[in-house]
């Protein structure tokens, strides 16, 4: 078989995106939406590998035409006294594929957007038909009940993508989705007219502001509009209850001075909304003939604003595994792994990745309890404990320091001191380049310690090759390939390998060379440029270990990684 | 001498640029920007990159020679700002060990 027949719950842009995707690998799509769209979604903020995948998909000219507010960084003014800092999207264009900004947007405008681009390119679309229940039971097709014109009818499908949001039905309907302990927050949001107070390299950015209570947002969009929000503890619902959503709002905004100074006096105009049940994620992402994409998967807290990223992202690999499966059903459950595997160490570098910025914060503001209850504690703690990466974290031991809160929070110290500006408050005189001496030094650092590697040592035996797969960038084809691992199923997935890279480390493995031969080496076969990203990549998949001249081991800060942003989509 | 090191230079971004979907342009390379804002290297791939000039360099002019040494990242202007800049950070090293062009 080589044509699916997919149904699509969600038209937002999870749904819009997997729907394109699919319809370009040549399947029958067809998407339900419950609303009428435009309808209103919060979450304006998009990061570069959004911007990849929607040209990659032949929009960028639409998008180009909407002249949404470009967003060249997010900034954070993240702690007491602390110097603002710059995360920047700046990105050589190593691929066709690499942005080095993204955009801001209405949500209403910009998922109508993809929409109707999606029904523009022949792909059925039923708006204000809202899927009501999922039978899954049948192992050769789903079938689905819809709601339409007051009348409820079935559909069958060879496929169901559930892009369906937070309330989605199929993780309802399974039972499969688990709140986070750590991020117990809640959003409350609102508008102000404010023409973007900033110019130069600050303009478009998005702001991130800790205060007492939390933190906040705001975000320059369309028409001298910025979306303003406080991401707040759960227990001030009740606050909420007693003054009403408007007065909290305000008097909540108040308290973090740093806002109301960028607000500069500038007038509400919106009502207050609010959100409450922050993150979660799921116990299984895709099986059988079911993938869960964007929010109907998971959801954590929106500091680095990830949350559409994660959702076009998911509907490309869904997209691709159904092709996947479609033309080569007897991979059906390697490509379910794979889907499962890459998706929730997407989700878990962001988890981790926020984790380390509110620890980092709540060290700077000692004082509130918001921060102190978002610090992570030692080895035990039991709110982190189905994430894998903290298992990473703690699992040496306390004799390892990379496995320590210490080094945990240092990892977001580093971060922020390569993008600290050098004035205290923000300013029009920031510049990107200013930043430049402290990445250099950065490098310098790691190159230092690389260098002084006089001896690797191979983990778990044999250096073996082991069968993954990676989504095609043009084609959007699911390919197989082949990634190192050790004879103990631990792998590195993120670079393909072959015969002559892995024979290299199999020598590694029996002869224990250092850091410079390996480089070396991997030039002479074809690896030059990532080189270092391999052997640093390695080190963090515990494959790799370094010892200096001395017979210490060498320690290399583990980087924090996140997706959608960089060459490679990570910092 | 400058010859021999912009040879070195370009040899390493002509090595790089085999794997490279978008190659670096090396016509006006004396003007290329390494890193930072309109550079074409990632700090990662810096890294590699400079790794491969040393080890160029030393297969050249039979010496050692850091670019991440404290000297090269104080200075105001970086080595790696353009490859005129690293090019006269490496003959400047070169020269304080004594090799003459």
């Amino acid at each position: 078989m080589t044509r699916s027949k997919v149904a699509i719950i969600g038209g937002g842009p999870a749904g819009s995106v997997a729907g394109l995707t699919l319809h370009k690998l040549g399947h029958d799509v067809t998407i339900y939406e419950r609303s009428a769209f435009p309808r209103y979604r919060v979450g304006e903020s998009l990061l570069p590998g959004t911007m990849s995948i929607l040209n990659r998909l032949g929009l960028q000219e639409k998008i180009d035409a909407q002249n949404y507010v470009k967003k060249p960084s997010a900034t954070f003014l993240w702690g007491q006294d602390q110097a603002p800092w710059t995360f920047s999207f700046a990105a050589p264009k190593v691929a066709p594929w690499v942005f080095d900004h993204a955009v801001q947007v209405k949500r209403e405008e910009f998922d109508k957007l993809l929409l109707d681009e999606a029904r523009s390119r022949g792909i059925a679309v039923h708006e204000e038909t809202p899927v009501t229940d999922v039978d899954l039971s049948d192992p050769d097709h789903v079938v689905l009940t819809v709601r339409q014109g007051g009348e409820s009818v079935t559909v069958e499908s060879d496929f169901v993508i559930d892009a369906g949001g937070s309330g989605g039905p199929i993780s309802r309907k399974l039972g499969v989705r688990q709140y986070d302990e750590f991020y117990r927050n809640f959003a409350v949001w609102s508008y102000f007219k404010l023409k973007d107070p900033f110019e130069g390299d600050l303009k478009g950015t998005t702001y991130s502001i800790t205060f007492e209570d939390g933190w906040v947002w705001m975000i320059p969009i369309k028409d001298d509009l910025y979306s303003v929000g406080l991401v707040v503890d759960r227990s001030k619902s009740a606050e909420v209850r007693e003054q009403g959503a408007d007065a909290f709002y305000s008097s909540t905004l108040a308290k973090c001075a740093k806002a109301v100074d960028i607000l500069g006096g500038a007038e509400q105009v919106d009502e207050v909304r609010i959100v409450q049940d922050w993150s979660y994620d799921t116990e299984v992402f895709s099986a059988d003939r079911f993938f869960l994409c964007g929010d109907a998967a998971c959801f954590t807290d929106p500091l680095f604003s990830q949350g559409v990223h994660l959702a076009s992202q998911s509907a490309v690999s869904a997209a691709a595994a159904i092709d996947r499966i479609t033309r080569h059903g007897d991979e059906k459950d390697e490509v379910h792994a794979w889907y499962n595997r890459t998706y929730r160490e997407a989700y878990e570098q962001y988890h981790q990745f926020l984790a380390s910025f509110y620890t980092f914060a709540s060290f700077t503001e000692p004082d509130s309890e918001f921060w102190r209850k978002r610090r992570i504690t030692e080895s035990d703690d039991d709110r982190l404990t189905r994430k894998k990466w903290f298992e990473s974290l703690v699992g040496n031991g306390p004799e390892d320091p990379s496995g320590t809160v210490t080094s945990f929070r240092d990892r977001a110290s580093t971060m922020i001191a390569i993008g600290r500006h050098q004035r205290p408050e923000l300013s029009d005189d920031f510049s990107e380049a200013e930043l430049n001496p402290a990445r250099v030094r950065w490098i310098s650092d790691l190159t230092k310690r690389l260098n002084s590697i006089t001896r690797f040592k191979w983990t778990g035996g044999k250096a073996v090759l082991k069968q993954h797969y990676r989504v095609e960038p043009i084609g959007f084809r699911l390919e197989q390939r082949e990634v190192l691992a050790n004879g103990e199923g631990l792998d590195m997935a993120q670079y393909p390998m072959d015969d002559e890279a892995r024979q290299i480390f199999q020598d590694l493995a029996e002869e224990e060379f250092g850091y410079k031969t390996l480089v070396k080496r991997l030039g002479a076969v074809g690896r030059q440029e990532l080189s270092t990203q391999i052997v640093v990549r390695l080190m963090e998949a515990g494959l790799l270990t370094g010892y200096d001249a001395q017979g210490e081991k060498v320690f290399v800060q583990g980087r924090l990684h996140f997706g959608g942003v960089g060459v490679e989509y990570e910092v | 001498m400058t010859e021999r090191i912009q040879g070195v230079v370009v040899a390493a971004l002509e090595e790089i640029n085999l794997t490279r979907e978008e190659k670096i342009p090396t016509d006006q390379v004396l003007d290329l920007c390494l890193y930072g804002d309109s550079g074409v290297f990632e700090s990662m791939y810096l890294v590699a990159f400079l790794s491969l000039v040393e080890e160029n360099i030393e297969d050249e002019f039979g010496t050692e020679v850091s670019l991440t040494s404290e000297k090269a990242v104080s200075r105001r202007v970086s080595p790696f700002s353009s490859v005129r800049r690293l090019i006269g950070f490496i003959e400047e090293e070169l020269e304080l060990v004594g090799v003459r062009g």
